[in-house]
């Protein structure tokens, strides 16, 4: 056994044994090296993909778009119109004495609804044809829109105190404005 | 891989390769084109490849001889065992071809794989530790064994021997 592990020599008794040996060459291949080339290249040069993946693929498509196409061939049913009565919610502004009440109103019956929608219509009908009106005659054909009168509210000084939050009297009292007096001039030297 | 280098690796290792599967299946030629084929289908080359050859020769080379097994019969076998593994020399000092392949025939196939991978593959021993998992000093080990048994098999005398 040798002392270390890479010098592994045979013993020298074997070393022309084996030399011997070497010389023995192995018996000649029944092998073309030409089709061993060729199959190698033809080898290397085939897809790495198994050969099963790209027909499945194109049969799952298949099927899919045969699933489309009787979709697509198949009639739809006509839709189904149904009335359904609608819950009205109105607003009642409310009294002093009275708690907030809501009340809701009895659901509308198809006439109702109706005359309803015929009221918006009317009014949106309106509104169409001042709109050409004015497009077609200009803004001076409006009738002219009167300001509401707003009169104007006076402030207490009882008020004015409690909004900026001052003693009560603070305004209410008049200091009378002295005027200042002049001293009188100094007699100028002559 | 490189067409060139696959063609260099087949000229210099084919017959190594086909005697070294020969240890275990008879038809070792397939295996070896298959272990070929299979390194140029390689998308990064292995780094020794000469190493890789020979682990997948000695992998399809046993798988082959387990399928062997199950259907040939012995007659089969038989012939196979008296095919020449080496040319006969032409030298008058050389060794006798069939005596040395009767002898390497009859040695354990753990120290004849070694001797035939070391002297006609030209691995080292830490190769071929790796292929056939153990220690390098125990390839070494086997192959000494070996070789002693091959030459008392082929009758050779010790050089070394003193005669009385």
């Amino acid at each position: 056994m040798p002392e270390r592990e890479d010098d592994l020599t045979p013993p020298p008794n074997l070393e022309a044994f084996a030399q011997q040996l070497k010389q023995l060459t192995p018996q000649h291949v029944q092998l073309s090296r030409d089709a061993l080339l060729f199959a190698a290249g033809q080898a290397a040069a085939a897809p790495k993909t198994s050969p099963w993946l790209w027909p499945s693929l194109t049969g799952l498509f298949a099927a899919i778009c045969l699933v489309l196409t009787g979709f697509l061939i198949t009639p739809s049913p006509t839709p189904l119109i149904q009335y359904v009565d609608r819950e009205r919610i109105v607003y009642v502004e409310r009294s002093e004495a009275e708690a907030p009440a809501v009340v809701v109103a009895p659901p509308l019956s198809t006439q109702e609804m109706i005359s309803h929608e015929d009221e918006e219509s009317q009014q949106l009908a309106e509104q169409l044809r001042l709109r050409r009106e004015v497009l077609r005659w200009g803004v001076d054909m409006l009738p002219k829109a009167t300001p509401p009168r707003v009169r104007p509210k006076t402030v207490s000084d009882g008020e004015l105190a409690q909004w900026l939050n001052v003693p009560l009297g603070m305004f209410s009292t008049h200091r009378p404005i002295t005027p200042k007096k002049t001293s009188p001039k100094p007699p100028e030297d002559e | 891989m490189d067409p060139d280098h696959l063609g260099y690796l087949i000229d210099r290792y084919l017959t190594a390769l086909v005697l070294y599967a020969r240890q275990w299946c008879n038809a070792p030629e397939d295996v070896a084109q298959e272990a070929f084929i299979k390194l140029a289908q390689q998308a990064e080359p292995p780094m020794h490849p000469v190493a890789w050859l020979y682990r997948v020769v000695r992998n399809g080379a046993i798988s082959q001889a387990r399928s062997e097994r199950r259907r040939t019969n012995h007659e089969g076998r038989v012939a196979a065992d008296a095919r020449l593994w080496f040319t006969p020399s032409e030298e008058v000092f050389g060794l006798d071809a069939q005596a040395a392949t009767d002898a390497l025939q009859r040695l354990p196939l753990e120290l004849r794989e070694i001797i035939v991978a070391h002297l006609w593959g030209g691995l080292t021993f830490e190769q071929i530790a790796d292929l056939t998992g153990g220690s390098s000093a125990t390839c070494w080990r086997r192959y000494a064994a070996g070789l002693k048994m091959l030459r008392q098999e082929m009758g050779l005398p010790c050089p070394n021997a003193k005669t009385t």
